[in-house]
């Protein structure tokens, strides 16, 4: 592979793979730091990669595997460090906005506190808008796990979501 | 956008069931205003997710990682180094022919084969070997007689048995 089809192919990804680092390791400059010790895995071992879609498959194992190696080595903080910080666009009144972001600031708090397999799924399916298959083979477990965990997620943010409504939690 | 296409569309997706395209079109619905009063609920789930995907990387990093790969050239494969022209593979081969040849023609003169494997014993030596089996047969017959001798026991309760049926045949 030459720079030129790197840069076109691989490094594209490397949003995708931002994100799901910082999901696991919750530090912006590790999770920064991992995607750009897999870019130089990639490119090393580079003869073996050949379509995209097996490409980017193969990256996010890689990066899963480094953030566990990572979070194992060290005693990360699990404190939440990052708030997203969240911008709405629109000519909505300004209480209005704020009333929203803090829904979707305890949205987030409680994605980042379901089981591990469930948020990686979820996150895969509902942000990066990967099909079943991809992300089975992302986190090597067959499509049924994939389904299982996805409706789990999602029942849990539901139920969730109408706390927030009813109790306003 | 028809609100009960997205009513459908929500159950749908609460049950696993809707294709990424469809996701799309609930995230797309859930960002334009206004959404109606009772699915207002959903707004900040939808608008999280999308917004979620706008976390990203600056350029300053693709800047980073690429100067990093560029001083990193990949590894150079081995050079295969290609022969002159084919008589100098034809050299090559009888050259490897004659080694081989002369290599195993080696090893061949160096092990006697003409040596027979094993030297042949004496008339004494013979017999000591038949005595020594003869001994060990004998044993062999004694102990199985021992074993006959309980096994004929036993058959003293088969003719009993046998003498049982019978009579309980009789009557």
């Amino acid at each position: 592979m030459s720079l030129e089809a790197f840069k076109s192919r691989v490094l594209p990804t490397k949003n995708k793979l931002y994100r799901f680092a910082l999901q696991i390791v919750k530090d912006d400059e590790e999770a920064k730091d991992i995607v750009q010790e897999v870019f130089i895995k990639v490119w090393n071992g580079k003869q073996e990669i050949e379509d995209l879609e097996n490409t980017e498959a193969w990256c996010m194992r890689l990066t899963r595997n480094l953030c566990y190696d990572r979070v194992k080595s060290k005693r990360f903080k699990t404190t939440d460090s990052l708030e997203p910080s969240m911008s709405i666009q629109g000519g909505e009144v300004p209480d209005k906005t704020m009333e929203m972001s803090d829904t979707m600031k305890s949205i987030d708090r409680f994605i980042h506190s379901l089981p591990e397999k469930q948020q990686q799924v979820m996150r895969l399916r509902d942000i990066e808008g990967y099909s079943y298959k991809e992300i089975g083979k992302m986190l090597e477990i067959d499509m049924s796990q994939v389904k299982v965990n996805l409706f789990r997620a999602r029942k849990a943010v539901r139920e969730n979501l109408v706390n927030i409504n009813a109790y306003g939690l | 956008m028809d609100s009960k296409r997205i009513e459908q569309l929500l159950e749908k997706y609460w049950a696993c069931e809707t294709t990424v395209e469809e996701e799309n079109e609930l995230k797309a619905f859930f960002s334009e205003q206004p959404v109606p009063d009772h699915l207002k609920e959903y707004t900040p789930l939808f608008q999280y997710l999308d917004e979620e995907k706008h976390k990203a990387l600056d350029d300053s990093f693709d800047e980073e990682v690429l100067s990093k790969l560029e001083n990193k050239k990949p590894e150079k494969q081995g050079k295969i180094i290609k022969m002159a022209s084919w008589y100098v593979k034809v050299a090559a081969a009888v050259l490897v022919t004659i080694a081989a040849a002369f290599l195993l023609r080696e090893q061949y003169l160096k092990s006697d084969v003409r040596q027979p494997v094993e030297e042949s014993l004496s008339d004494a030596e013979l017999r000591e070997k038949f005595e020594e089996a003869k001994e060990a047969l004998q044993k062999i017959s004694s102990a199985l007689n021992k074993g006959q001798e309980q096994v004929e026991k036993i058959s003293v309760f088969n003719d009993a048995e046998e003498k049982i049926k019978g009579e309980q045949k009789e009557l």
